[in-house]
């Protein structure tokens, strides 16, 4: 399968260490993933878990991919509990990338959907970004704390409720990746600021590859879209208000 | 593409008898592996016109196996026809289209299109509500069955083949109407209602029911090929939870002339490249030693 875009096959875990419900692990990369930009992710399986395999995003590829799992159900805990030398199935890269600004950036995600901007803060390393971690329990703030000294960014720690307080001093243009109850505020703070940005939408996958239209997600437009055509759209075009991407989010 | 393991299922050359199952496979399947290798082409259910399909959640695991309500979005017939029919040809092999309509009439309009297309097949997808018999799947009901199959028969210039359902208890008898009224395969089957909840015992999916698919339906899906071609002459294609060699052997002992593949393509991409490979090997070896 080396010629094709996309590699499917398996892959050894390098390194991997959970800590506060955060799996951070590093895997073989395969030719196809080195050199994916920020926002792309892979599907990942480890043969003990469900049938369906899980999109994580790809965090680096240096010294191996380097992912950062929120540990939520049997999927996620069967890669957190395999070893290293074992191997997983591996589909990637996939996805879009979030744009490449030379304009500094607010970056706004939390615990469950923060590979993909994780991925791009340590892509960019630039003093004049902001990189807002949404936490809400004391649990969460270590766990990200965590997460960005692994990935060696600076970051500032807000709860849901002062998201909005907080955007009003960082720079214009957001990138955001959080769950959609927080996502519609920073939509709407966005929208009454003329401020751009873009949005790493989430829903169950199966495919990954468009075939199956499992990955609906609404659009404010009316005509859904699947998020495997993204994942990164524009910030103002996703509906946030019906939260139905997560079954019990 | 011909070969020395090459079969003949329903008017259809194939080099392997592993075909996709529809719904589970598309064009992007291309940036995995070359689309050109499979024995054939199956692209997802094509309605008369453009619909969304149902809202999310559409799909969700149980029972080691998924759930899924997708509701069948489509550009319709014209479209597909018009832009996505020539991506599909244009890999090769040979290209079967799945449709699906409320009424015999649009079942046949569709079909009539298709025929002047280059097609090799067009399968017939039988679970949709029948709108003219208060919404019963057309596969439930033999009747139905065979005013759809004969509407579309008397348009079709390509083999028609019939996709039907683990739903029916009887699936002989389904399975006899389509062929006495012109199918040249038949397809054992589709998905099996189901009515995933969760913990809490609320409804999962957007739609409440869908359709179960992937290893749960695998024995479901034997006895529905056993019942079917022993009632039949037709080529019986089996499909439901086929992932590995064993599967596709035990379908064929069943009375399969070949397998589709879906839920298992949907957990890894190159699953049917791998199972081709396999069978493959294995009848040369069996070749060698005859
Ligand atoms: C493009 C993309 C990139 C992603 N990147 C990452 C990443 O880098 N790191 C990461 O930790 N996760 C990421 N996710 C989310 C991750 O895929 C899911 O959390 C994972 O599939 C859950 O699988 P599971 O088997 O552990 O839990 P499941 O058993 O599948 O889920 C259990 C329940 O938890 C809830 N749930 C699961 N995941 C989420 C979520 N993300 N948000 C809200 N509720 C949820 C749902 O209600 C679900 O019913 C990404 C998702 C997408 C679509
Ligand atoms: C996500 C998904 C979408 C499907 N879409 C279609 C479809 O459009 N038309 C159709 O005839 N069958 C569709 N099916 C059913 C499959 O083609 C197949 O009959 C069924 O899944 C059983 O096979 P499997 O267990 O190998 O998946 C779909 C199945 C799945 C899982
Ligand atoms: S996950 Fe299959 S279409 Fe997006």
């Amino acid at each position: 399968m080396s010629a094709s875009a996309v590699f499917d096959g398996r892959v050894r875990i390098l390194s991997s260490d959970t800590v506060n419900g955060v799996c951070v692990f590093r895997l073989e990369a395969p030719p196809q993933c080195i050199g994916a930009g920020p926002g792309q992710y892979v599907l990942l399986r480890h043969d003990s878990g469900p049938f369906l395999p899980r999109p994580l995003s790809i965090v680096s590829d240096e010294g191996g991919l380097l992912i950062a799992a929120n540990l939520w159900g049997a999927g996620t805990s069967a890669i957190a509990s395999a070893s290293v030398g074992d191997t997983l199935n591996l589909t990637g890269p996939l996805g879009n990338t979030f744009s490449d600004t030379q304009e500094p950036l607010t970056m706004v995600t939390d615990l469950s959907h923060v590979g993909g901007v994780l991925a791009l803060a340590v892509a960019r390393r630039r003093p004049d970004d902001v990189l807002m971690m949404v936490a809400d329990s004391a649990s969460e703030r270590r766990s990200l704390d965590r997460l960005c000294a692994v990935a060696d960014v600076c970051h500032r720690l807000v709860s849901s409720n002062e998201v909005e307080n907080a955007l009003a001093d960082c720079p214009a243009r957001l990138a955001i990746s959080v769950k959609d109850s927080v996502a519609l505020k920073v939509q709407r703070f966005a929208a009454a600021h003329g401020r751009p940005g873009e949005a790493l939408l989430h829903a169950m996958m199966a495919c990954g590859l468009g075939a199956c239209h499992a990955c609906v997600h609404p659009m404010r437009g009316g005509t859904p879209v699947l998020v495997c055509d993204g994942p990164v759209f524009d910030l103002q075009a996703p509906d946030f208000t019906h939260n139905h991407n997560w079954v019990a989010a | 593409m011909s070969g020395p393991l090459t079969v003949t299922v329903g008017g259809v050359s194939l080099r392997a008898p592993v075909l996709p199952a529809s719904g589970t496979l598309g064009l992007g399947h291309n940036r995995v592996f070359d689309l050109g290798l499979l024995p054939a082409l199956v692209p997802k259910t094509v309605m008369p016109t453009a619909r969304e399909g149902h809202p999310a959640p559409r799909l969700v695991e149980a029972a080691g196996g998924i759930v899924n309500a997708i509701g069948i979005p489509s550009g319709g017939i014209t479209t597909f026809i018009a832009q996505d029919l020539p991506r599909w040809t244009a890999f090769g092999p040979p290209v079967i289209v799945s449709v699906s309509a409320g009424t015999p009439d649009e079942f046949a309009a569709m079909v009539e299109a298709l025929s002047a297309t280059e097609v090799a097949a067009v399968e017939l997808n039988l679970s949709c509500p029948n709108l003219e018999e208060g919404g019963k799947a057309f596969a439930l009901d033999p009747h139905a069955v065979a005013s759809a199959v004969g509407a579309c028969s008397k348009v079709a210039t390509v083999p028609l083949w019939a996709k039907l359902t683990p739903n029916a208890q009887e699936p002989a008898e389904p399975a006899r109407a389509a062929a006495d009224t012109g199918a040249a395969a038949l397809i054992a089957g589709n998905t099996l209602l189901a009515f995933p909840r969760d913990a809490a015992g609320a409804p999962v999916l957007a739609n409440r029911t869908g359709g179960l698919s992937g290893p749960p339906l695998y024995p479901v899906a034997l006895r529905h090929v056993d019942e079917i071609a022993r009632a039949t002459p037709l080529p019986v294609i089996g499909c439901g939870g086929v992932r590995t060699l064993g599967n596709v052997k035990a379908m064929m002992a069943a009375g399969a002339s070949a397998v589709s593949v879906g839920s298992a393509t949907l957990q890894r991409p190159t699953a049917m490249i791998d199972l081709i490979a396999q069978w493959e090997a294995e009848a040369m070896t069996r070749a060698a030693a005859e």
